[in-house]
């Protein structure tokens, strides 16, 4: 029994010894590279100064606000929202589209989004509604931008106001997680690779 | 070379990527509008929508001069209602 146990532990010690001339030091670097990138978008995704807000009635299509951006390559996540209430169930629509345009005139940004609510009786009753959308724009240059929008719906005229958030973040998530999700998946098979046998060991313990 | 100098090596390398990624976060890349530049000459330019790696949340992006209103893409790809959602 004891000499038993003594051949297992030779055993895995030489198995992790050998680990640590193997991948085992790039997985490890890969690892913490990728832990860095999902914090380092955790902080560039934080708030960064006061949100500018607008209201929208779709009965004045020529309303304009204006948008002040006051430092260059400044990241807005623009939150566009609309109650469905007033849709019909199932089949109302309304689509809201965001033009953002330079102080000379320029389209510069243009996206949009549709809302609407719908439920039914499927194995239980169930409902979803859509009341907002996202998307994240980058203003490299700083100014005074016109806001203005443009409206459509099932139902002809919806006159639900529409509210624009203009917030700012401190940058794009975008290329720390294109270089931390891959690294986490490479340095992860890398690991598992290097260290194969320890963890099979391990893993038929457990089991 | 020693085992060691490679580590060292790749450390350094990993360091130097996450540096241009935090650059380039920094300076808001792969999002609507990344790019946009001004000349008294040309105006606004080069501008251009989100990267292939960024999916929204629920929006639509419309390439510049190409809203909803008299565009192909516009009209008649906007405004499925529920069916869009499910």
């Amino acid at each position: 029994m004891s000499r038993s146990n003594s051949t297992y532990s030779r055993s895995s010690d030489a198995d992790i010894e050998h680990s640590t001339y193997g991948w085992t030091p790039y997985a490890l670097i890969l690892i913490a590279l990728s832990v860095l990138c999902f914090i380092g978008a955790s902080i560039q995704n934080g708030k960064a100064g006061k949100s500018q807000s607008f209201t929208f009635e779709p009965e004045n299509p020529d309303q304009v606000s204006t948008l002040k951006i006051d430092r260059a390559d400044v990241v807005y996540a623009v939150t566009v929202r609309q109650s469905p209430s007033g849709l019909a169930n199932n089949k109302g629509w309304s689509d809201v589209a965001i033009i953002v345009r330079s102080p000379k005139g320029d389209q510069l940004l243009s996206f949009g989004g549709d809302f609407w609510r719908a439920s039914g009786y499927d194995e239980g009753r169930w409902s979803e509604t859509k009341n907002s959308y996202t998307m994240k724009a980058t203003f490299p240059l700083k100014g005074d931008y016109a806001v203005t929008t443009e409206s459509s719906s099932s139902t002809g005229a919806y006159n639900q106001p529409v509210y624009v958030s203009f917030e700012p973040r401190r940058g794009s998530t975008l290329p720390l997680l294109i270089l931390g999700i891959p690294a986490l998946i490479i340095g992860v098979i890398m690991g598992y690779l290097s260290n194969r046998h320890v963890v099979s060991e391990k893993l038929a313990e457990w089991s | 070379m020693s085992k060691n100098i490679k580590i060292i090596i790749f450390s350094i390398v990993a360091l130097l990527l996450f540096g241009v990624a935090w650059s380039s976060s920094a300076s808001g890349w792969g999002y609507a509008g990344y790019g946009t530049q001004y000349s008294e000459s040309r105006g606004y330019y080069g501008h251009s929508g989100p990267s292939f790696f960024y999916f929204g949340s629920g929006a639509r992006y419309y390439p510049t001069n190409s809203t909803r209103s008299g565009s192909v893409g516009g009209p008649g790809a906007a405004g499925r209602g529920p069916g869009a959602g499910k």
